[in-house]
Order: structure tokens, then C-alpha cells, then sequence
């Protein structure tokens, strides 16, 4: 393998490692939704017994989510440095 | 370089890489993060509010006599307006329950199934316990909302709304 493919397949990895992460960052958004429409569901009919679960997973979500967004600075930072 | 030495793609896509709008996955990724910030924030929003399921309050109506309605048949009213039907229930055990007419799943009237005591919606075969309004069967996704009632003499007055 010569320099010009080490290149190459450096740059395919890296963007199917954005990828992932775009994906798995969609996925997380996705059942952030649905918890939101659970909340919403269960505050039009005058109950609250989900309101505070269903906050929690969220919260976890936007958790999950931030950690991965620290992980695409860190993707960043290490092309910077490169 | 003269005017016309310009390339032909040149003319057809005057605007410069740099400057041309489009969103790289690292921003759409970013932008991605933000919302799931802001449905935390609105999950938030329901955990605030969570105490705040008292009746609405309307003002007092007379809708009916107690001995109008034997154990098993139904009244129809107009509550908290005039716009707004509900149906007055008397249940087996002579106790009373109103309801908003209103099917919470597209809004269809429900009317009093009596034998098998309970409020059925015959567009999509959703049904509701006369006893609490819970959802028993089909596509509604919510209790119905209950018209408080308060017995006073023998009347029976509506004096509120829960769950709307």
C-alpha cells in the first residue's frame, strides 16, 4: 500500500465514523421525540406518573448525545493536530 | 485574462465553493444535539406543569334533578357553553357521571352503551368506562374529560372540567 492509499483510506474511515455518529445521534433524537409525545400525551389526559420518567431518559438522552458531540470535537482536534 | 477566456462552467456556477450555502454533517450533526437539548428542555416543561391538573373551573350549572334519570339511562347538556355536548350518566349503582361528548380520539359523540356500562364511539369502535372515563378499547388515546358534579337538594350541578 503506497502512501497515496494509506491516505485515502484514512479519509473513508473518518467519514464512516461521522456517519455513524450522525446516525446514532439521530437515533438517540428519535427517541427523545417519542418520550416528548409520551409527556404530552399523558398531560392531555390530566395524568403525571411519566412526567418525571420520562424527563430522566431524556436527560440521559441529551447525555448520550453531548458525549458524542464530544467525540466529534475530538475527531476534529485530532485532524487539527495532524 | 480576458472576459471571454472565462470557462463556460465558470459562467453557469458563478458562485464561489466557499460561499455556497450547503450543510456539512458535522453542522447537521451539531444542529442535531441542539434540538435534543431543547426536547430535554420541553420534557421539563410537562414535569413544571404536572401539578396543574385541577378541574377548570366554569361556572355552576343546574343540569338536572336527580330523580330525572333512573340507574342506567342517560341525559344529554350542553356544558361548559352552549357549543360543548356532554352526556349525564346514572350508573347501576345510582351514582352519577358526566362527561364531554367529545371522542379524544377525532372527536366523534359517544353515546351510553347501558348493558355493558360504558360510553362507546361508533366511528372507530373506541370505548370508555362510565365509571372513570378510562380509554377500555380501541384508537382513543386519552380518558375522556370529566364534568365535576356536586348534588345539592336533589339538583345536580356542574362545576367544572378535568382533562381537556
Amino acid at each position: 500500500m503506497n502512501r497515496n492509499d494509506s491516505w485515502l483510506a484514512k479519509i473513508e474511515q473518518r467519514s464512516q465514523n461521522m456517519m455513524t455518529l450522525l446516525v446514532l445521534v439521530m437515533a438517540v433524537l428519535l427517541i427523545q421525540l417519542w418520550l416528548l409525545s409520551i409527556a404530552l400525551e399523558e398531560f392531555m389526559a390530566s395524568q403525571s406518573g411519566l412526567a418525571i420518567p420520562t424527563f430522566a431518559a431524556s436527560c440521559a438522552c441529551l447525555v448520550l448525545n453531548l458525549w458524542l458531540l464530544k467525540y466529534l470535537y475530538d475527531i476534529d482536534r485530532k485532524e487539527d493536530i495532524q | 485574462m480576458s472576459k471571454d477566456a472565462t470557462p463556460k462552467w465558470r459562467k453557469d456556477f458563478p458562485v464561489a465553493w466557499g460561499a455556497d450555502n450547503y450543510v456539512t454533517r458535522r453542522e447537521f450533526t451539531k444542529f442535531l444535539v441542539l434540538v435534543s437539548g431543547a426536547t430535554a428542555v420541553g420534557n421539563g416543561y410537562f414535569v413544571l406543569r404536572r401539578q396543574d391538573h385541577k378541574a377548570h373551573p366554569y361556572a355552576s350549572q343546574l343540569i338536572a334533578r336527580t330523580e330525572e334519570l333512573q340507574p342506567g339511562q342517560v341525559k344529554l347538556f350542553r356544558y361548559p357553553t352552549p357549543e360543548d355536548t356532554a352526556l349525564l350518566v346514572r350508573l347501576e349503582d345510582g351514582t352519577f357521571a358526566a362527561y364531554t361528548q367529545k371522542c379524544t380520539h377525532l372527536s366523534c359523540p359517544v353515546h351510553f352503551a347501558a348493558k355493558r356500562s360504558r360510553l362507546e364511539c361508533p366511528c372507530h369502535n373506541g370505548a370508555f368506562d362510565a365509571r372513570t372515563g378510562a380509554v377500555l378499547e380501541g384508537p382513543p388515546p386519552r380518558p375522556l374529560p370529566r364534568i365535576t358534579l356536586r348534588i345539592v337538594d336533589g339538583n345536580i350541578l356542574a362545576e367544572g372540567v378535568i382533562g381537556t
